[in-house]
């Protein structure tokens, strides 16, 4: 791409913190202008970064593994729920590229430190924390630390350093080198998903703290100003602003569930007695407190409270949406105490609460199948439903204890160790354990849980058309016209990734405007008024990015040897008919779907490739060349 | 014919009930039921509320667990309805 003359950014901090553990060495680099431009930040950097710094093949748990931690030019200012943290990576849990979502505070005090990322490289000698204020840059000893729980880091950290300092850490989880591990925010915002937290672990890199002073300079305050009190007006009148400041994603368990998502027993997907028990009437009888993440009037995290049965006297973070169907539903387990405790349990040890499930409801399938033995699975019976092997199973999976310690490899290496056919009911797709939405009963949905580039993400093509009929509706059961819709939901979602914004925020604002095209033309003036950079104004050019990201993120997989045999889903979705109402007889018809998908992308049909016009239509020629030096670029 | 209304969220909150059984005569759509039966049980002002919220968009109604958007939807008898605050969900 073009490079442009040096010329000041609003909005970003204009330097990047490149941290190396094996040196103990904190490098600060200016932020490129041309990659503000073309990828915008949070999601767009890691995906720029990562393409231009790892080298296909690298193993993620070696010192040579990247880690992009990013936000956005948004970020820290009084935009609305743009303070994600973003958290990409080579997955150790897949192999593929990755891009995980948290939110918390972390990045904001991170962007007043004055950064627009962090890259993380090499591996410390021993276990260390690394402690930002500001420009001071310092690499800790954490071995005193080390073993301890997410919250028990946090607290030696902030008494160590500055009780206001915000966190990222791992738990024994990631210390463990669970693939499953994930970094942890202070306030259990967590990017959960891929198994960020195994990479700290193998890089001995126990948390990253910072205090920061600065402020992001904007580069017309004022416009500005007004645009962020549009938002706020849009967010008021949303029909979607109440749910969510109420029950967060506890609103939708229940209905959900009867619109034919929520998939039961490792989406065998039959009834499920007790399903009221998700009512958003029962749920919200837990919470205590509304709490949230920097600068979002949403709120939508809550926090529970037990008064009785065997965890009573748990005061924790609420179980979300997925973590009511992993360690829920799709286990048959009904005891919203017992998922609250191992939602719990999950924070603190630091795994990831959908994998976990999906994969305590897969031993109990195989167990049910009599693929696995009460005496391979350490006595327990794993029956499905039964809380107490819930709680017991998630332990042992965070701290790799017998049968846990199989479970802990993920899906796909956990089948492959236990044999039997046990890959039959390993509920993946590129290695990422699925999600709490049935293929079969939103095709654009599965479609996109089959091509996404992390795997089974629902988050990577959330389909708001298909599932909440918003801001139209459209049939979820119907393959006519998927590709297409799956195209563009995956490109706006990387769009506002890459400006650093949270999903349900998004849901927010265009259920309150009532169209996706006035949301992002709200965000092109918005981020043209923080940062001054032209080409923002521009709607067009904002949605070219979120393709541009897109792409260059599938080129990262085809240079790591993906291709279209990849793009799969489990033989349940595509031979098992859906049993209940409403998509009673459908199942997944992947091949149809994939051609419709490829064809609309624009990529090889063969290979799922995109091709050269593509990506220099993206302005993605290097990547092109570097395709077709490696013999990886359709012909 | 006979059909089966359940009521979430603050629906349920309006309504005062959880679920019911409304009878119906054959044909008739989602606004007559509305309308008509929907308002000569819990009164006609709530159940203009709630049409107007379903019209704005605010309530969505599943019947048999699919989502329907508009009043002229014709219901069999056995449908099982679903009325909700729209609301939203994922990680
Ligand atoms: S909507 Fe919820 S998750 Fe998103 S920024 Fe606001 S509080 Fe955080």
């Amino acid at each position: 791409m073009v490079s442009l003359p040096p010329q000041r950014l609003y909005g970003y901090t204009g330097r990047i913190l490149e941290i190396d553990l094996t040196h103990k060495k904190a490098i600060k680099i200016e932020t490129p202008r041309e990659l503000a431009r073309d990828f915008i930040g949070a999601r767009g950097f890691g995906a720029k970064i990562l393409w231009d710094r790892m080298k296909p093949g690298t193993d993620p748990l070696s010192p040579e593994s990247v880690m992009v931690v990013s936000w956005s030019p948004f970020t820290g200012t009084s935009a609305q729920s743009f303070h994600k943290v973003f958290v990409m990576f080579k997955s150790p849990l897949t192999g593929a590229y990755f891009r995980s979502v948290g939110g918390g505070f972390f990045a904001a005090e991170a962007k007043f430190a004055g950064y627009d990322a962090i890259v993380i490289t090499g591996r410390a000698e021993k276990p260390t924390y690394v402690w930002i204020r500001d420009d001071e840059v310092e690499f800790r000893d954490a071995t005193h630390m080390w073993g301890a729980t997410v919250d028990g880091a946090v607290e030696m950290i902030r008494d160590e350093t500055d009780k206001e300092a915000r966190a990222l850490a791992i738990g024994p989880g990631g210390e463990r080198l669970v693939k499953i591990a994930c970094v942890v925010t202070d306030d259990y915002r967590t990017p959960g998903r891929g198994g960020s937290g195994a990479i700290w672990g193998a890089k001995n890199l126990k948390a990253i703290a910072v205090r920061g002073t600065k402020r992001p300079e904007l580069f017309k305050p004022d416009e500005f100003g007004e645009l962020v009190r549009e938002q706020v007006e849009v967010f008021k009148k949303s029909p979607l602003l109440d749910p969510f400041q109420r029950l967060g994603t506890n609103s939708i368990v229940y209905q959900f569930y009867t619109l034919g998502h929520h998939p039961t027993y490792n989406f065998k997907n039959i009834e499920l007695e007790n399903a009221e028990v998700w009512r958003p009437e029962v749920l919200e009888k837990y919470i205590v407190k509304h709490v949230g993440c920097f600068g979002c009037m949403i709120r939508c995290g809550k926090r529970w409270k037990l008064t009785k049965g065997p965890f009573a006297g748990l005061y924790h973070d609420f179980p979300e949406y997925e973590t009511h169907w992993s360690m829920g539903s799709t286990c048959g387990v009904t005891n919203l105490e017992a998922i609250a405790y191992a939602n719990m349990l999950c924070d603190k040890y630091g795994i990831d609460t959908i994998s976990a499930g999906n994969l305590v409801g897969f031993a109990m399938e195989l167990y049910e199948k009599g693929i696995i033995s009460e005496r391979e699975a350490d006595g327990l019976r794993l029956r499905w439903g039964d809380p107490d092997v819930l709680v017991e199973l998630v332990r042992k999976i965070a701290l790799r204890e017998g049968i846990g310690n199989v479970l802990a490899e993920g899906a796909v290496r956990a089948a492959e160790i236990i044999g039997r056919g046990a890959e039959k009911y390993a509920m993946h797709s590129k290695g990422l354990e699925l999600p709490a939405y049935d293929p079969r009963a939103a095709k654009s949905h599965g479609l996109s849980y089959a091509t996404s580039n992390i795997g089974g993400s629902h988050m990577i093509g959330w389909n708001k058309y298909e599932i909440l009929g918003m801001p139209e509706k459209v049939d979820p059961l119907t393959v006519e016209g998927k590709g297409e819709l799956t195209k563009r939901v995956q490109d706006q979602i990387a769009a506002y990734e890459a400006a650093g914004w949270c999903a349900f925020a998004e849901l927010v604002q265009t259920a309150g405007y009532g169209s996706v095209e006035k949301t992002m033309d709200w965000m092109a003036r918005a981020l043209y008024a923080a940062t001054g950079v032209e080409e923002f104004k521009d709607p067009k050019h904002i949605w070219l990015v979120g393709e541009r990201v897109y792409n260059l993120e599938r080129a990262f997989n085809v240079r790591e040897g993906y291709t279209r045999k990849d793009d799969w889903l489990p033989e349940r979705f595509l031979r098992e008919p859906f049993p209940r109402a409403p998509a009673k007889g459908q199942i997944f018809e992947l091949d149809r779907l994939l051609d419709d998908y490829y064809t609309v992308r624009g990529w090889d049909l063969k290979t799922g490739t995109p091709t050269r016009k593509k990506l220099e239509e993206l302005g993605l020629k290097e990547v092109a060349d570097e395709l077709e030096r490696l013999g990886k670029l359709p012909a | 014919m006979r059909v089966y209304v359940e009521f979430l969220g603050y629906a349920a909150e309006k309504v005062g009930r959880r679920w019911m059984w409304l009878e119906a005569e054959t044909g008739c759509t989602l606004g007559d039921l509305f309308a008509k039966h929907l308002g000569s049980t819990i009164g006609a002002e709530l159940a203009n509320a709630l049409t107007e919220a379903f019209t704005r968009r605010e309530l969505a109604v599943a019947v048999n667990g699919r989502l329907v958007d508009r009043l002229e939807h014709v219901l069999e008898d056995g449908d099982r309805l679903l009325v909700f605050p729209i609301a939203a969900g994922g990680a």
